[in-house]
């Protein structure tokens, strides 16, 4: 329910100039009950309302009524949101927080001026890293080299890394595969067996840098399946990033050429591996709402989106010849569970190959990944590892699943930090584990 | 000694409340004396009304009222210095309101619970207080003193049944709390701090109870053992299981001998009263398996929960200089309090028994022929066996041992802060002055 | 700044993050879930309770009032401040301390959501009964202020029948005990008496509650009714008949078909009304009540009585009620939420009542609520644009609570008086009532810096008979 003086909004005027912000009938539905609070893991850290849902909400509000500048302030706090969606979950109102959010930070984009550094930073990774392949495997290759020739050890043994305060980003830099996936741009891998569908393939390019051999685990799989797997060779980044960080431009630009690239007559299904993707894919719809050229053309592709467990488990998983020895724990990646709603699938087929299936507390709090939010707020997000760890060494399991590159990247910090002897892997590796195992 | 009120004051009273309920003579009030103590004078009351009147009154004149209802638990309390008034609320005995069909009803504080018992049992309902001497213990005096009895193990202590009351203040203004309705948060819940308070903070004149649908029929599980960690460990196996009886008393092998269970000699006895169908009985024979060494039902079964009730009282009839203290410990403290009981009172030679709440709440009975000194010397190093934090009240005693111990013992309860409450409603303590604890 | 000289030394007690005093982040602490706004000057985290009684103390030493927050929740406005001072909020005091399982208690810091406790004592069969529909946010502290029930307290009790013990800061700034783990204790039972206080007695800095077993047979049945008299007379019957049920809630027509538009629970959505009955307990006592229930309602002309085949079933319809608020949300911009409980026998009257002034207003009032125990939460649909209609919403919550009243009812069942409907209080307590709760009150609180205004009306001379309510947000379970 809105309140009062919600409703007195029109004389003052609005901090949102730009168009780019949230409008009223998208933040009204709000009726700040509160039921939010306690699924927000930056609530959870901080137990301050202003990170909250419900608080960051409030702060739109204000930035809309003119009670509150876009200044340090609010754009703090709207950053530190990890854009999980746990607080949609949580919402019994229906309020569409992912929207708000992606707003106010285009908003925030198109008004706030940050740092001279942190500019430059953002602009280059969002504008040119993550939206040419090119960039991004000439900066992988620089990764690999930095890992595989010994000058990582060199540079953490030097302590150069903590007078940045990089330490724990570091940790996370991508363990980089060394056959990209890119080099498979334009292949067809045919399906074994009866085909039983067609579908198009995602790489993906965080996960096509450093997971090129969870891709190949995923074809296999597929393959195994009866599917045919298509590799688009002019797709895109999903723009997952783009838009979560407030370039929703530059997100919608990706969104057409992935619909131009990727949607076919031929092809049943899109598919990715990447739950931040796919959640993105689906709401192309949303981001190209207003394109009279597109909006018809990303409802099918939304509709053809899906994310390969849920993909697997709506096909029906072939099982595999032995059954998986293993006690596996899954952790649900934010974007699988709360953006897509994705529960059941993975763990569906985990079952399916055998796995003994132990449920840990929590299964759904944010490992504190999300995206490049591991990065940025690095301090929060070391945090909300250390409370997922927490709830992971509370069961024992022989493997830690989950369903999406970011969180498995993220995980693997943490069970080497704590010490932890489970291995951590995609699901989809799992399953072409079972496949192959003799 | 009470100096008598004057001439004129006993004037007053008798304008107030009828010539005729107001009794000054030495034989009217022998049966009245409180630890040797004579009231001056008694008054029945027949209205609120005339309550309101005789408090404004003392108030006035500082005259120290002792409210009584069945005169059945004056025993509980330090020895008191002077009594002016004894205020029986005996007259007002009337159902106010009875609405079967809501499970709930208003009563006069003086209507006995066996009267009150009479009235529901006619609606095939349940009172769910059972205190001892329910011929005598007017509803008024068992909220006061909190008294209950074994249908608290499912029900809880008065207070759980407690919704709304009326009492007339020491200043003599008449004021309610909380209603008649079983759901309620509208005002301070005064209820709970009237229950227990023994008449220092108000003259209870009127109560809101729940009643609860009475069974079909009853039945109780006898069952002995020569240890009491056995009779622990049933006990424990009896928590665990799904079973929810309305009663689960343990008896200690002294308690025993007054109770008409058929029990042998030196064993300690857990009685458990199921109710329900046959399915759920057979379900209870079922789970209690081969423990059970006796069961009944019938006119019986309700004959041996009276002696149950009044087992104490018949204890302290039949027993010369004797304590009875009302114990409450948590669950897991059961067995130590128990054990530390035998344990003393051997040192000591001390003759005891308990009976009880197999959960913690129960009345452990002292005995030591003439010998006042050893019965102090096990009170005291009983209450230091049990730890400060549990409860030990002396509810019946000699006054010969009043004068060498303290009726209440400890309680975690801070005392200053009873102290607030007390001085909130009764600024002057004239309401049983000098006996409550603090 | 006003208070910069109190910030300080707050901020050199509890640290430079636990004080917040900037305009941006004091606007974040001036709303609850209700509708009343007031903004803090001062926003403090303590996390121990040496913090709380400092805080307690130098704000008392320059009389700087204290309203105390757990996760502002509240649909009553309690955790608002009506004259600025401090909101002290519990976020960070939020550890369970102890969990003993022999003795089946727990003690907990306030800021302890209470899910979260139930949750954790999962693996010992346990769970801590009270469950507001709030509760996946909702904290012990702010339960335990309320005296919070929810659907299953109809057969479990509310919060107040679920603690032993407190540990509470008084407005002098010490930190004392009031009972423990056992359940009797000699004296006054203090901590029942400060449950429901709404942080008027004194702040809450630790709590011992009782947990229970979760039973072995769970029962979910939904009855369809063709009119919502059939259904209210059916809540008279099984109560008088002795059925005990854990949770018996009601939805009207309108409600069940917002409900199932937004969450496909299965709700029929052409019919009156439907009931919500929930049987726990042991496997033969819950077949059999299963089948009286069933007996009952199709006695009263129900059209079917449904039972959920397994948890997913059961969850679905138990999500569908949780959300119905929510969903009411779809009909109308804006709804108002009253809470008034009348006898269970008076059910049918007060519905038929509330329809005459939904007439009478032009207005469209839902009705969902906790059957079982007599709790009403109409819900009258409004715009809040409307000026006209907001006066309206508020005369005709009036009327209803005062009918409530009338039939033997009472103001609220569990959303708290707070500032809401504190002015609405000498409809149910006269003079002297009021005096006497206040009394204890001013005992415990003397300079009323602990949640001033809240609860007890203003003093009579500045009464002057004018009941204006601050409207409580429509938002419930
Ligand atoms: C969607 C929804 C559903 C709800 N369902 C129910 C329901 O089913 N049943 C029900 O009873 N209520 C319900 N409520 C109301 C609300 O959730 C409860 O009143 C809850 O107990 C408030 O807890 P909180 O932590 O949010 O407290 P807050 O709202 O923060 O505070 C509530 C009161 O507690 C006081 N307080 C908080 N912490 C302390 C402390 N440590 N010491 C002293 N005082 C303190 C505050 O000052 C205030 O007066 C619902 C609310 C919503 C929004
Ligand atoms: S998206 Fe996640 S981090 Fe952001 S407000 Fe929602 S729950 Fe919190
Ligand atoms: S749960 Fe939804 S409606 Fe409630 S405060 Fe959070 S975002 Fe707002």
């Amino acid at each position: 329910m809105s309140t009062a003086s919600q409703t007195g909004s029109a004389e003052q005027r609005s901090g949102f100039r730009s168009g780019a912000g949230p409008s009223w009938d998208l933040y009204s539905t709000c009726i700040h009950c509160g039921l939010c609070l306690e699924q927000c893991p930056t609530y959870r850290v901080l137990g301050l309302e202003a990170d909250s849902p419900r608080g960051r909400i409030y702060q739109v509000l204000q930035v809309d009524q003119g009670n509150l500048p876009i200044g340090n302030s609010f754009v703090t706090h709207i950053d530190r949101c990890l854009g999980c969606l746990a607080c949609e979950t949580a919402c019994p109102s229906g309020v569409s927080y992912g929207q708000i959010v992606e707003r106010a930070r285009a908003e925030i984009e198109k008004s706030y001026r940050r740092p001279l550094l942190a500019r430059i930073a953002r602009r280059y990774t969002y504008n040119k890293l993550l939206k040419s392949f090119g960039a991004l495997s000439f900066w992988a290759t620089v990764l690999y080299l930095y890992q595989q020739t010994g000058l990582q050890k060199l540079v953490r043994w030097s302590g150069i890394l903590k007078v940045l305060g990089l330490e724990n980003t570091d940790a996370l830099a991508p363990p980089v595969d060394r056959e990209f996936s890119f080099s498979d741009l334009g292949k067809v891998f045919p399906s074994e067996g009866e085909e039983r569908t067609r579908a198009a393939f995602l790489i993906g390019c965080v996960a096509s840098v450093s997971f090129s051999e969870l891709n190949r685990a995923t074809i296999r799989v597929l393959q195994k399946n009866g599917v045919t797997v298509f590799i688009p060779p002019k797709q895109a980044c999903c723009g997952a990033l783009h838009a979560h960080a407030g370039f929703r431009d530059d997100a919608s630009d990706l969104a057409r050429r992935n619909i131009d690239a990727m949607l076919s007559d031929k092809i049943d299904s899109i598919v990715t591996n990447a739950a931040g993707c796919g959640s993105t894919m689906k709401n192309y719809a949303n981001l190209l709402a207003n394109d009279v050229r597109y909006s018809a053309k990303a409802q099918a592709f939304a509709a053809k989106t899906k994310d390969v467990s849920e993909f697997l488990a709506e096909l029906g998983l072939r099982a595999p010849q032995r059954k998986l020895h293993a006690s596996v724990t899954y952790q649900d990646p934010c974007h699988l569970a709360h953006a897509q709603k994705i529960r059941s699938a993975p763990r569906e087929l985990l079952k399916a190959i055998g796995a003994d299936l132990i449920e840990m507390p929590h299964s759904d709090y944010c490992c504190g990944s999300a995206g490049t939010y591991n990065v940025v707020q690095n301090q929060l997000s070391t945090k909300l590892l250390a409370a997922k760890m927490e709830d992971i060494a509370s069961v024992t399991a022989d493997v830690l699943a989950t369903a999406n590159v970011g969180c498995v990247l993220q995980l693997r910090v943490g069970v080497q930090q704590r010490g932890l002897k489970m291995r951590v892997m995609h699901v989809i590796e799992l399953l072409d584990e079972a496949y192959r195992q003799t | 000694m009470s100096a008598a009120p004057s001439r004129a004051l006993s004037l007053e009273l008798a304008q107030i409340a009828g010539e005729e309920n107001v009794r000054e003579k030495a034989e009217d009030l022998r049966h009245l004396e409180i630890d040797g103590v004579t009231p001056a004078c008694v008054v029945t009351p027949q209205t609120v009304e005339q309550i309101a009147a005789i408090m404004r009154l003392a108030f006035n004149h500082d005259l120290v009222v002792v409210p009584a209802g069945g005169f059945t638990q004056q025993a509980i309390g330090r020895i008191p210095s002077r009594i002016d008034i004894v205020l029986r609320t005996e007259r007002l005995n009337r159902v106010e309101h009875y609405d079967p069909g809501d499970l709930t009803l208003s009563v006069g504080a003086g209507i006995t619970i066996a009267q009150l018992r009479r009235v529901v049992d006619g609606n095939r309902q349940l009172l769910p207080i059972d205190p001892a001497r329910s011929e005598r213990v007017t509803v008024g005096g068992a909220i006061a003193a909190n008294a209950s009895g074994a249908l608290q193990h499912r029900f809880g202590s008065i207070r759980e049944s407690l919704l709304g009351v009326r009492f007339v203040t020491a200043d003599g203004r008449i004021a309610k709390a909380g209603g008649r309705v079983v759901k309620n948060v509208a005002g301070y819940d005064l209820m709970k701090l009237m229950t227990g308070s023994f008449g220092t903070l108000g003259v209870l004149v009127s109560a809101n109870l729940k009643v609860f649908p009475a069974p079909h029929q009853y039945r109780t599980f006898v069952t002995e053992f020569v240890s009491l960690h056995q009779a622990i460990q049933y006990r424990d196996r009896i928590l665990q299981s799904p079973l929810s009886p309305l009663c689960l008393e343990i008896a200690s092998p002294e308690a025993r001998t007054m109770i008409p269970d058929g029990g042998s000699r030196g064993t300690w006895g857990v009685y458990l009263r199921a109710a329900g169908s046959d399915a759920v009985l057979a379900r209870y024979r079922q789970e209690l398996g081969t423990d059970v060494a006796r069961e009944g039902g019938g006119a019986d079964e309700e004959m041996f929960w009276r002696t149950i009730a009044d087992w104490a009282d018949l204890w302290a009839q039949s027993q010369n200089n004797c304590a009875l203290l009302r114990v409450s410990v948590p669950s897991s403290a059961v067995e130590n309090a128990l054990r530390s009981a035998a344990t003393l009172a051997g040192n000591t030679g001390v003759h005891w028994g308990a009976l009880g709440r197999a959960t913690g709440s129960f009345l452990i009975a002292f005995s030591a022929a003439e010998s006042v000194e050893r019965l102090v010397t096990m009170v005291n190093a009983y209450r230091n066996a049990l730890g400060c934090d549990s409860m030990a009240v002396i509810t019946h005693c000699s006054t010969a041992l009043k004068q060498h111990i303290d009726v209440w013992g400890t309680t975690p309860t801070d005392l200053a802060a009873m102290r607030i409450a007390r001085k909130a409603l009764d600024r002057k303590q004239i309401l049983n002055r000098g006996r409550f604890l603090i | 700044m006003k208070l910069a000289a109190l910030a300080k030394q707050l901020r050199s007690v509890l640290g430079e993050e636990a004080v917040l005093h900037h305009p941006e982040d004091l606007m974040l602490y001036e709303y609850d879930a209700g509708l009343a706004k007031g903004t803090p000057e001062l926003v403090v985290f303590p996390k121990t309770t040496e913090h709380v009684s400092a805080i307690v103390r130098l704000a008392g030493a320059r009389g700087v009032p204290i309203v105390p927050r757990g996760a502002g929740t509240g649909l009553s406005g309690g955790s608002i401040p009506r004259q600025g001072g401090i909101v002290m909020v519990f976020s960070r005091m939020r550890r369970i301390l102890e969990v003993d399982v022999p003795n089946r208690r727990a003690v907990v810091q306030p800021g302890v959501v209470n899910l979260e406790l139930s949750q954790a004592v999962a693996r010992y069969g346990l769970y801590f009964a009270p469950d507001p529909s709030s509760q996946k946010a909702s904290t012990i502290g702010g339960n335990v202020a309320e005296n919070s029930g929810g659907p299953h307290t109809l057969a479990y009790g509310v919060t107040v029948n679920h603690v032993t013990g407190l540990e509470v800061v008084l407005a002098d700034g010490r930190a004392v005990q009031l009972g423990g783990k056992a359940g009797e204790h000699a004296g006054y039972d203090l901590t029942g008496f400060l449950v429901g206080t709404e942080g008027t007695i004194g702040i809450v800095t630790k709590v011992v509650v009782k947990l229970s077993r979760i039973p072995e047979q769970i029962a979910t049945l939904l009855a369809v009714f063709q009119t919502a008299e059939d259904a209210a007379n059916t809540v008279t019957s099984l109560t008088a008949e002795g059925i005990t049920t854990s949770a018996l809630e009601m939805l009207d027509g309108w409600t069940l078909r917002a409900v199932e538009e937004a969450t496909h629970a299965g709700y029929p959505i052409d019919s009156g009304a439907v009931l919500l009955i929930e049987l726990e307990g042991l496997r033969e006592e819950v077949e059999e009540q299963a089948e009286a229930v069933a007996r009952i309602c199709m006695a009263h002309q129900a059209r079917e009585v449904r039972r959920a085949k397994d948890e997913r079933e059961r969850q679905l319809l138990w999500i569908g009620r949780k959300n119905a608020f929510a969903a009411i949300g779809r009909l109308a911009p804006s709804y108002y939420t009253q809470d008034g409980v009348v006898p269970r026998t008076k059910i049918a009257d007060i519905l038929r009542f509330i329809d005459g002034v939904a007439k009478k207003y032009g207005m469209t009032i839902c009705n969902v609520f906790h059957a079982g125990d007599g709790n009403l939460h109409p819900a009258i649909l409004f715009d809040l644009r409307d000026a006209e209609q907001v006066e309206k919403v508020h005369a005709a919550g009036r009327e209803i609570l005062t009918r409530c009243v009338e039939l033997g009812g009472t103001l609220t069942g569990e959303h708290g008086i707070g500032m809401e409907k504190n002015e609405l209080m000498p409809v149910l307590f006269n003079d002297d009532d009021l005096e006497v709760m206040a009394r204890m009150r001013s005992a415990f609180n003397p300079n009323e810096l602990l949640n001033p205004q809240k609860i007890l009306p203003a003093p009579r001379s500045c009464r002057e008979g004018v009941i204006s309510m601050q409207s409580a947000a429509g938002v419930e379970q």
